[in-house]
């Protein structure tokens, strides 16, 4: 055996491999990925007299189960009940199972005077047997968070995962003139105001119980960092520096919040506990670092930084130590937010004139862009099944806040309202 | 990457010197003030205390003449303020120039590292199978030697297996996966929380690649996930293997860092301070060491 000529042959090999590896890790990849899961095909009945009563919860019932991503809603004429049965009779399970259908969904719906009672059912066809049922009941204004739940339960009966129909975004709207922070249902529905001090409130962050919510106001004049429980009303101040103190994150434990803050000069990220006490310094860059979100583990801090000339995302421990950068793409990345399940940080990055929202994995392959405009899209936060991003983009002319799978398809507009909408955090679950 | 840091050293201390300088006029300018301001003061409970009203046209006279100069002076200082602080500005975004260059080198550079690693694993293996051929000439010693079994992880913190010569990859983990695939699997497993496998993997990136070049990382990593188990006394174990075995790697200082922390949270302050006081003399310049500075502050 001739070993130079065998070590010539692997060095041909390896450099080649290099020169290839060099050309190809420019690439990016815009391609979408799609829907691995293959989605369970159900059909929905609703049964009662109330002819508009039944197409409403049809509608808000269809939605979300579209929604949820687990099923594909199979529509077939003809089927009629009365009442809920214990099980599905022969012939309709034959006529069920013919069009493939796996499981079929049954709401009895009634109105009395200002009351509604939905009784929920959810069968499997290949058995004809009943696998859930539950009576709801309660005023006519709460129709769609009962009719929310039934999904959530359709949902974690057939998937094993909680549903999303019952989380809530919140958000900043002037549609008052005024920049106050609102809460919407997830599907854009029951928008309510939450602040109304008709000063500037924004960037909205829910803390991890889902009880609270922490965002940055000026009604006291300069931008301090308040957090109001939504079980009470209650609103507290949790820092009060001359500066500005903007953009929180809860920790996943609910016992820390990341922000930051101007009060070193440039803006640095500071951690506190909920009472805004126990402050500690985490970064000491030169460049501004802001927009801190955490890892669902919470061991790591994503955010913002400039201390490279060019915002760009990156990560550390989140007590400050070994801070790296994870986006090297595009001259401006920037508002980072961690997937519920920990793979994967979607972030706002410039294309052009505009943003688009970039999803990367945490050890910064794969970059995908699954936005592609027109217009700016800012602000993205995950829904807490980590199927879809919520953000904000001026695609429409004025900021609304939209959804758009985490694979990049299915865009829906949340928002109707004549006004600017901006800073969706997603609610959990 | 020494350069760089070298230059910033350089920029730094040169256009200190400047400050410096500038801060001393700006002392010198404000003493020389305060030293008019006193006189003015003093003439004036002169004239008060003699009670000459012809000598207030004069006393006009002369406050206008000190309110001119001292007005000119103002000016001349604030212009010199301004210019510092442009200077300053200036300094601070040639700092992120430099620092956005280094990381962007950096990261070529782990690119690079991450194919060599593999490459070099892959010369590895093949060099062993001609070993093998040359030597035995038959498939006898490449079925033995297919069955030799990494040692097991977990029993040598702070001694990585990376240094013995007795772990050699098997073939079927040399099949299974490249050196650079096992370390991004073993870093997700860390980001995701799930320490345990992460520890597992790094252990088998350093088997497979004693000397690779992401060899300080991926023991600097174990150091992390056992910290984050809470296991102090081990992550502290494995922090000083990463500077004693890579001194020169850039994960030292934060290794001697999280030293620190993890001798602080087995409240042995002695030596968490000394570790800390390390990071501050050896790294003067780095975020680790301003986070080490903050903990000589706090801790008692």
């Amino acid at each position: 055996m001739n070993n130079k000529k065998i070590y010539l042959f692997i060095s041909i090999v390896l450099l080649s491999g290099l020169l290839s590896k060099t050309v190809f890790s420019e690439e990016v990849y815009l391609e979408t990925r799609k829907a691995e899961i293959a989605k369970i095909p159900v059909t929905v009945v609703i049964a009662g007299d109330d002819q508009e009563l039944k197409s409403a919860v049809r509608a808000i019932l269809i939605n979300d189960l579209e929604r949820s991503l687990y099923f594909n809603l199979i529509t077939i004429n003809g089927i009629r009940l009365n009442g809920v049965p214990d099980r599905v009779n022969e012939s309709m399970r034959a006529q069920l199972s013919s069009s493939g259908v796996e499981a079929l969904v049954v709401a009895q719906v009634v109105r009395d005077r200002d009351k509604i009672r939905l009784e929920g059912r959810l069968y499997e066809t290949g058995s004809g047997e009943l696998i859930y049922s539950k009576k709801y009941a309660g005023n006519n204004n709460i129709l769609r968070r009962i009719v929310h739940r039934f999904s959530d339960e359709i949902v974690f009966r057939m998937s094993g995962e909680k549903g999303i129909a019952q989380t809530r975004i919140a958000y900043v709207s002037d549609q008052t003139g005024r920049k106050e922070l609102y809460i919407m249902d997830y599907d854009g529905y029951s928008p309510k105001m939450i602040t109304g001090n008709r000063s500037i409130n924004i960037s909205p962050d829910w803390s991890p119980d889902g009880a609270r919510i922490s965002y940055t106001s000026y009604r006291d004049g300069n931008p301090d960092i308040y957090m109001v429980d939504l079980n009470t009303s209650r609103r507290s101040r949790l820092t009060d520096y001359s500066g500005l103190d903007i953009s929180t994150s809860w920790s996943p434990d609910g016992r820390t919040i990341a922000f930051s803050t101007s009060r070193d000069g440039n803006a640095e990220i500071y951690t506190m506990d909920r009472e805004g006490k126990n402050l500690k310094r985490i970064t000491f860059a030169t460049g501004e670092d802001v927009s801190p979100t955490w890892s669902p583990a919470g061991g790591e801090i994503a955010f913002t930084s400039d201390r490279g000339r060019s915002p760009q995302v990156y990560v550390m421990k989140a007590d400050g130590t070994n801070a790296r950068r994870l986006t090297f793409k595009g001259d401006y990345n920037s508002d980072p937010a961690w997937s519920p399940r920990g793979d994967r940080i979607a972030f706002a990055c410039r294309r052009g004139g505009g943003f688009r929202i970039c999803l990367i994995n945490t050890d910064g392959s794969d970059l995908r862009e699954i936005t592609n405009g027109p217009g700016s899209d800012e602000s993205p936060s995950w829904s807490p099944d980590g199927k879809w991003v919520v953000f904000a983009s001026t695609r429409a002319g004025k900021s609304g806040i939209y959804v758009i799978n985490a694979d990049g398809g299915e865009l829906i507009k949340l928002t109707g309202n004549v006004g600017n909408n901006q800073g969706p955090d997603w609610s959990p679950n | 990457m020494k350069k760089l840091l070298f230059i910033v050293v350089l920029i730094f201390s040169v256009t200190g010197c400047a400050m410096q300088s500038e801060f001393v006029d700006l002392e010198n300018e404000v003493n020389r003030m305060k030293v008019i301001l006193l006189q003015t003061q003093r003439d004036v409970s002169t004239l008060q205390s003699k009670g000459d009203e012809t000598a207030e046209s004069d006393i006009q006279e002369r406050f206008s003449k000190i309110e001119s100069q001292s007005a000119g002076t103002i000016d001349m200082l604030q212009k010199n303020q301004a210019d510092f602080e442009g200077r300053l500005t200036q300094l601070a975004t040639d700092v992120q120039i430099i620092q956005g260059g280094v990381e962007e080198n950096t990261h070529r550079l782990t690119e690079l590292t991450e194919s060599s690693d593999d490459h070099s694993a892959a010369i590895q293996e093949i060099t062993r199978r001609l070993d093998n051929l040359e030597t035995g000439k038959g498939g006898g010693n490449v079925q033995q030697d297919s069955t030799l079994i990494p040692a097991p992880p977990v029993t040598q913190a702070g001694q990585p297996p990376a240094q013995s010569n007795t772990a050699r990859p098997s073939d079927s983990s040399m099949a299974a996966a490249a050196p650079s695939d096992l370390y991004n699997q073993a870093y997700k497993d860390y980001m995701a929380g799930n320490y345990d496998p992460a520890i597992e993997g790094f252990y088998n990136y350093l088997r497979q690649l004693p000397t690779g070049n992401l060899a300080p990382n991926a023991l600097y990593w174990i150091g992390e996930c056992y910290y984050s188990k809470g296991d102090y006394t081990r992550s502290v174990t494995v922090f000083e293997s990463v500077t004693i075995d890579y001194p020169k790697s850039d994960k030292v200082s934060g290794a001697l860092l999280k030293m620190g922390y993890g001798y602080e949270k087995l409240r042995n302050n002695d030596m968490a301070r000394l570790y800390f006081k390390k990071v501050a003399e050896q790294f003067p310049y780095s975020q680790e060491a301003s986070l080490a500075k903050v903990r000589l502050t706090e801790i008692k």
